[in-house]
């Protein structure tokens, strides 16, 4: 079984908010980034996608398992970290550890320890007294040292000091040398995500408005910078989705990239002066604004 | 599979609720040890007994429910194998065990040492009733506690479990078979108070059913 | 075995074009000889921190230009060809005219513009050389 995660037409509604016809699927020995806004819908998805949530409509396999009914089942090889989840306050570090390792057959006592050196945690400090990138770092170990075929992760470096994240990217790219895994994950660090990623996933407002593998996404999107001379109007080409022409300078956006696109406009008689790459960042901006002036019309 | 999660679930919470159980023995051994020595010892012991029961229920349940929630360690617990209907039963399992032992022990305890010592036996359907008042109060906390965060639910049913004694406690000594009489004339146990006392099981069994039918019907588990 | 390469972020050229830079100098350099072994793509990912279809963008493209081979089962391995190093670096040196011709030609440039564009360069570079 090769997927290891897959929503389909996934729905579920709330008063002020609704997902709507959700896919997704993340097939072993892969990475997906999953971008979108605040509010969007990224965190009820992974809540769904973990059982957590039930959905009204539509299809959710975790590890082949159907959620929610089988959750308990298809947890055994699936850690879920979001930094929202607390831990017992007057416990330890080591007593959590401990617990959980004492659930987990196939959980590595010696790659816990090396983690707790790397991330800087002290297995006798009560979680009390732990900081908020600290608790999320024992909850990264505790879900890392199960050694689980899926990790599902919601904002895994928010509040990460850079030396953190550079640590925590790092273990999980040694997750992936196993082809047999994988990693969903939500970010906001849109850097994060273009670098490790292999499949990119966009939300907003409830529905996944692109998601295709990373390469693809970097190759089609470009900025071009034009000048147009008195009285040169530019055609509306396909796959340029917007164009900002102020004075004799324009910046369009293309979605769609060929070389035909630069040679159109200098048909027509524009000067292309650049044609810049764009970054994940700006793709996903760009294609969140799409998507909603669409919606709106 | 399933099932072994479980286990681990209540043990888990029995070793972190273990402070409260012995300190609810210790507290409540002590009034016990009070009552044999006279009239105002066994007053003092009483309520000694009373305020530990109830602290025990109010404790397990604080500490046990509505604080992991609070810190959303419930959360925590999702991420393992286990299901949502899974969490709540162990909670509950390891709740129970974790107030009726100890109120178990510290009952029995009193109720013998009322039979086998000089204290009036009057008293012992007196001390059962107060008792099992206790387990309804517990019951009704958790059974809030188990549906909703709200504080003020939580703040109302302390403020009504508190006050409710002030006029429990009086309407029990008036009842057929409760006296400080030495020398009782007729049956201790009557059926006055047994059906005080299954009405207070009754209702400590339907206030968690409910809770637990409100809970599963809510569909996400956040 | 050196396994060590680096991809920088503040360079605005796609990470693929970065791998295969790096993996060209590793192979220019002597570091990984002819017939060697490589790490393989999920290795490299893991240690660069780079996604796996990005390298494996790299190695399709390095395979394609015959500086990496893939035995099926084996693993890869450095192409077996005499005097790899300086071939190879010619062979850079084309890849880098290749794109800035494709640049030119986006800007409307033709062969004479671009000509005189690298002559300038060129002998800019060399007046601050003296």
């Amino acid at each position: 079984m090769s997927e290891l995660l897959e929503l389909d037409g996934v729905e579920r509604t709330y008063p002020f908010f609704a997902l709507r016809d959700v896919c997704l699927r993340l097939d072993a020995g892969q990475i997906m980034g999953f971008v979108g806004p605040n509010g969007a819908g990224k965190s009820t998805t992974i809540r769904i996608a973990m059982g957590l949530i039930s959905h009204d409509r539509g299809d959710v396999r975790l590890l082949g398992h159907s959620m929610p009914g089988e959750q308990a089942v298809a947890k055994q090889g699936v850690a879920f970290v979001s930094d929202d989840v607390g831990l017992y306050s007057y416990a330890t570090v080591g007593w959590h550890l401990e617990w959980v390792a004492s659930i987990f057959p196939s959980w590595d006592a010696d790659y816990a320890s090396a983690l707790m050196r790397r991330f800087n945690l002290h297995p006798e400090k009560r979680v009390k007294g732990l900081s908020h990138g600290e608790r999320v770092k024992v909850l990264l170990t505790l879900a890392l040292a199960r050694r689980p075929r899926l990790l599902v992760l919601d904002e895994p470096t928010s509040g990460l000091d850079p030396v953190a994240r550079h640590e925590v990217l790092a273990e999980l790219m040694a997750v992936l040398q196993d082809e047999r895994r994988g990693i969903l994950f939500s970010s906001h660090n849109t850097q994060d995500v273009e670098q490790i990623s292999d499949r990119i996933a966009f939300i907003d407002r409830g529905r996944i408005i692109d998601s295709s593998d990373k390469e693809v996404f970097l190759d089609r999107w470009r900025r071009l910078e034009l000048e147009l001379p008195d009285g040169v109007a530019l055609p509306s080409l396909p796959g340029v989705i917007d164009v900002d022409a102020t004075g004799h300078l324009a910046v369009a956006t293309v979605n769609a990239y060929t070389p035909d696109i630069p040679a159109a406009y200098q048909c027509a008689g524009a000067r292309v002066h650049g044609v810049q790459r764009m970054t994940l960042e700006e793709i996903f901006v760009a294609t969140v604004m799409t998507s909603r002036k669409e919606q709106a019309q | 599979m399933s099932a072994s999660i479980i286990r681990p679930l209540i043990l888990k919470d029995l070793y972190l609720l273990r402070p409260m159980m012995i300190g609810a023995l210790a507290f409540g051994g002590f009034g016990i040890a009070l009552m044999p020595f006279g009239e105002t010892p066994f007053f003092v012991g009483w309520i000694l007994l009373f305020i530990a029961t109830v602290l025990l229920g109010i404790f397990i349940t604080a500490v046990g429910v509505v604080t992991e929630r609070k810190d959303r360690v419930h959360l925590f617990v999702l991420t393992l194998p286990t299901s949502p209907a899974q969490y709540t039963a162990a909670k509950l399992a390891a709740s129970a065990i974790a107030f009726l032992v100890p109120w178990a022990i510290l009952l029995s305890t009193a109720l013998a040492l009322i039979a086998t010592t000089g204290i009036p036996d009057g008293l012992m359907p007196f001390l059962a009733a107060l008792l099992f008042y206790a387990l309804c109060y517990y019951s009704l906390y958790l059974a809030v506690a188990l549906v909703t965060d709200s504080v003020m639910w939580s703040t109302l049913v302390i403020i009504v479990g508190n006050t409710i004694p002030v006029f429990l406690i009086p309407a029990l000594f008036r009842m057929p078979g409760v006296s400080a009489d030495p020398d009782p004339s007729g049956p201790v146990w009557t059926a006055n108070v047994l059906t005080v006392l299954a009405c207070e099981v009754a209702f400590s069994a339907a206030a968690v059913g409910f809770a637990l039918y409100l809970r599963s019907r809510q569909r996400d588990f956040i | 075995m050196h396994t060590k390469l680096t991809i920088s972020q503040a360079d605005r050229r796609p990470m693929y074009l970065q791998l295969i830079e790096q993996i060209r100098r590793r192979i220019a350099v002597g570091d990984w000889g002819p017939g060697q072994e490589i790490p393989s793509i999920r290795a490299l990912a893991a240690s660069t921190r780079v996604s796996v279809i990005t390298v494996k963008r790299a190695f399709l493209e390095l395979e394609r230009d015959g500086v990496i081979v893939t035995r099926q089962g084996r693993g890869t391995f450095v192409a077996d060809k005499v005097d790899l190093g300086r071939d190879l670096r010619g062979q850079e040196l084309d890849e880098h005219l290749v794109a800035a011709a494709e640049i030119g030609w986006d800007l409307g440039l033709d062969a004479e513009a671009l000509a005189a564009r690298l002559r300038e360069i060129v002998e800019r570079k060399d007046e601050k050389r003296t």
